[in-house]
């Protein structure tokens, strides 16, 4: 993917010129399935945010009189667990749980990547062997099998959940940022500043870093949605979260006996799963296009 | 223990293999539908598939497929192999389990594919052959042969995927493969059984990988050009 | 001032590329881009440097500036060694050496206003933010392109041409006295180029600038030039006045280049034969002289060793075995 050329259709409104961000907000605003997607997400997130004000109830509380009720039961919106609890507030916890598992990982795989990436990028010879290939190990193995194999050996709970996912996500984003600092590094106008005189950290803080930073935030983007499955899922086999927590995940494995007995109520926790996951995918699928550079 | 290793990695292998069949199919089927129709209703049909496909989380998926084939029509069954109830019942209680573990690399796949045939399609020398009147199987004979390499790539990935994967929809169907053992592994503490699974498919994997790469350089000539 | 002293000396440069390939990335050929180039510029000429591409000199700009460094000889700026000089010296001798780039695209970061990204060297070397900017914009107003104008803008905003008014811009703003131009009209249309090439002309005058002038253009090197190195496959053919290589070239390839050049002049017609062959290709060379391959005149002689540099008039000298009076035995 070049990082060279702006379209010239969107360049100006009124004769100033704009930069590339300004571009990229100005197509984003007029993508319509992208600002539905991005809407979403904002619901999930401040519901999820806002959880200890909204929930009707305690997630934590629950009488086994009360138990699987279906949805629409009074004063239960979305029925209750094997336990009673209330649905809708669990899932409003659950989110809180299953989003941060999901987002941080990504963010700190975002951060340490692009570092790492750019030092083996710019770096080459050795510096670049070495750590491209300790990438490429864990990168051979599929993100599921990593997240519990490392899971597995750290044990269950959220902070291992996060250092296990950071793990399998940092690999991945390591290999974007290093392929685009080694093609943006071959580019002209790094020559031209180094010919300057410029040091390399002014070239990295200049000219590498807002010209790589594109792509690396695309492709971390793409991530979120399974890095969410993903933190779910390790719940979902008990090495994530761990009960009586409400985590999507946890709350998908609990209710799991109960589908004999009520078939909506245990799909719930994998609808929320589901739907967040791709208003996420959307999202950086619209975030994409518009950061795209078209010649 | 190693007998247990061996049959659980022969089942996780049979149900990668037929999911991948049905990913792989249906995936480039429907990425190829996509690219040659652009912008119509049916790219925009495949298009939502696979989105779909890759948001949805599989082990979730099962469930659905269980709640919906096994519990209310009573179709089909919902858990283990029957490994002793002959070949048909094998199948049946395959195909859940195939059809949730297909979904997600299925929508990957799609969506590679039908990227990588549009970039394709859209070079100015597609253009003019077209122009020259070229018969459409002939565009997409050197269609699908130009974006061969990438999608190899990514087959290879997404079967790897499966095979990992598998853990989480071989939980929820208890299907007896390499997945269950793990989580029975990881359930029992069972740190021998645990060390023994992963080091098979780790194998397993690097060699994939190496596979993928060897095939990719021969077949792409850019890259295997002395 | 000491005009015989020259300004650059290039002796002896090599540089050599690896090739790797096959899935264990062994190394499996060499690209011998530089091989034994000699050279020097006198202070205020235009050194033009002509060759089809793959002839290496894209690669002997970067090595004389140091942006590669060349596996051997050596490279003497005003009587000081480039290639020896320690980073706190080199950094300083940048400001003295200038490089303009030939792909009007690639040579700007998209992200930096054009204003931006001229007074970056001048940031680079300790000026300050609205020093530095002042600076530039004196400086594209010299290159026409109006600051107040184009300042703000972004590269894609503008055509080739002001691009490279652009690089021009950057590379003169830290005051070198050297400019090396690597292709600097190639990707131009021909109105453009010339309008860029007369700019250029103008700017060396006033500047008191050397040139050493890249292109595979023979009509422009012709026009710039004082003197001329003609490169082919790595190595130096032919080097002398442009006067005397327009009228009496003594190689085989530099004949050759001069008689496919087109031209309007009815009076230059084709009298020698034109070049045949395919273009070379710098990877595992012809032994001995590498024109022979596709030269009309080849004698078993040129393929034992490469022929030395032989001076036929002053300043005036041919690598080939048709002029060593030794060899024609």
């Amino acid at each position: 993917m070049a990082v060279v050329a702006l379209p010239q259709e969107t360049s100006t409104i009124a004769g100033t010129p704009m930069s590339y961000w300004r571009t990229v907000a100005w197509r984003l605003s007029r993508d319509r399935a992208t600002l539905v997607a991005g809407t979403l997400l904002l619901l999930v997130v401040l519901s999820a945010v806002l959880a200890p004000w909204i929930a009707p109830h305690d997630p934590n509380a629950g009488s086994i009189r009360l138990r699987l009720a279906p949805v629409g039961a009074p004063s239960h919106v979305l029925g209750t667990d094997e336990q009673g609890r209330d649905m809708l507030s669990r899932l409003l916890w659950g989110g809180r749980m299953t989003l941060v598992a999901g987002l941080t990982p990504v963010v700190v795989a975002f951060l340490l990547g692009t570092v790492l990436g750019v030092m083996a990028g710019y770096a080459g010879g050795l510096t670049n062997t070495l750590v491209m290939r300790t990438m490429d190990i864990f990168y051979a193995f599929p993100a599921v099998l990593l997240a519990i194999a490392i899971s597995g050996a750290l044990g269950p709970g959220l902070p291992n959940t996060l250092i296990s996912l950071s793990i399998v996500f940092i690999p991945r984003v390591v290999r974007v940022a290093e392929s685009a600092t080694v093609q943006v590094k071959g580019l002209e106008y790094v020559a031209a500043a180094k010919a300057s005189g410029a040091s390399v950290w002014q070239i990295l803080r200049h000219h590498l870093l807002a010209n790589i930073l594109g792509p690396v935030l695309v492709f971390a983007s793409t991530q979120v949605s399974l890095s969410i499955i993903l933190a779910a899922g390790l719940s979902f086999l008990g090495l994530g979260v761990t009960p009586p927590a409400a985590e999507w995940g946890l709350m998908l494995n609990t209710l799991r006996q109960s589908i004999y007995v009520n078939a909506i109520v245990p799909a719930l926790p994998g609808l929320a799963i589901f739907v967040t996951s791709m208003a996420f995918n959307l999202a950086s699928d619209g975030l994409r296009d518009a950061m795209e550079i078209r010649s | 223990m190693i007998l247990d290793v061996r049959d659980s990695l022969a089942n996780s292998l049979v149900l990668a293999l037929s999911s991948s069949l049905v990913a792989f199919g249906a995936g480039i089927a429907l990425g190829l539908l996509a690219a040659f129709r652009q912008g119509g209703a049916l790219d925009k049909l495949a298009s939502a598939i696979a989105v779909i496909g890759v948001s949805v989380p599989h082990y979730w998926a099962g469930i659905i497929l269980i709640i919906v084939f096994s519990v209310q029509l009573n179709w089909l069954p919902a858990m283990g192999a029957a490994s002793d109830g002959g070949l048909v019942a094998y199948l049946r209680h395959m195909t859940l389990p195939t059809i949730a573990l297909a979904l997600i690399p299925l929508g990957v796949i799609a969506r590679v594919v039908r990227s990588a045939a549009l970039d394709i399609l859209n070079q100015e020398f597609v253009l003019a052959l077209r122009a020259k009147g070229l018969a459409h199987r002939r565009v997409f004979t050197h269609v699908v042969k130009n974006a061969a390499p990438q999608i190899i790539t990514v087959l290879g990935l997404q079967f790897g995927f499966q095979l990992g994967g598998s853990v989480l929809v071989e939980a929820v169907f208890s299907w007896p493969g390499t997945g269950y053992l793990l989580n029975l592994a990881i359930f029992q503490r069972d740190i021998p059984v645990l060390q023994g699974v992963i080091l098979v498919l780790a194998t397993f994997f690097v060699l994939l990988n190496l596979l993928v790469d060897v095939v990719q350089t021969m077949i792409d000539p850019r890259i295997a050009r002395h | 001032m000491t005009s015989t002293q020259p300004l650059l000396l290039a002796r002896s440069l090599r540089k050599h590329f690896p090739l790797r390939g096959g899935v264990l990335h062994r190394t499996q050929a060499w690209v011998r881009a530089v091989d034994d180039v000699t050279f020097e510029v006198k202070p205020g000429e235009t050194l033009g440097v002509v060759g089809e591409s793959g002839c290496g000199k894209s690669t002997l700009a970067r090595v004389i500036l140091r942006l590669v460094e060349p596996d051997d000889g050596t490279v003497w700026f005003d009587g000081e060694d480039v290639l020896r000089a320690l980073p706190g010296r080199m950094k300083r001798l940048r400001r003295d050496m200038q490089l303009v780039f030939q792909d009007p695209y690639a040579s700007l970061n998209p992200r930096l206003t054009i204003e931006d990204a001229v007074a970056f060297s001048l940031l680079v070397h300790g000026a300050g933010r609205t020093e530095a900017r002042e600076k530039a914009r004196v400086l594209l107003g010299r290159v026409g392109l109006d600051p107040r104008l184009y300042g703000r803008r972004y590269p894609h905003e503008l055509s080739g041409g002001q691009r490279q008014r652009v690089n021009i811009a950057r590379a003169l703003v830290l005051d070198p006295r050297l400019l090396v131009l690597d292709e600097p009209v190639s990707a131009l249309d021909k109105s453009v180029q010339a309008q860029v090439l007369n700019l250029l002309q103008e700017l060396k005058a006033e500047r008191a600038l050397t040139y050493v002038f890249i292109s595979h253009d023979l009509n422009v090197i012709e026009y710039v030039s004082d003197r001329v190195l003609v490169m082919y496959l790595g190595q130096v053919v032919e080097s002398g006045t442009a006067n005397a290589l327009s009228e009496a070239p003594k190689h085989p390839y530099t004949q050759a280049l001069f008689a496919s050049a087109p031209s309007m002049d009815p009076d230059r017609r084709m009298e020698r034969p034109p070049i045949a062959g395919d273009p070379p290709n710098p990877i595992n060379p012809p032994s001995g002289c590498r024109f022979r391959t596709r030269c009309a005149f080849a004698m078993p002689r040129c393929a034992a060793s490469p022929p030395p540099p032989v001076a036929v008039a002053p300043s005036h000298d041919v690598a080939c075995y048709l002029y060593d009076a030794a060899a024609i035995t």
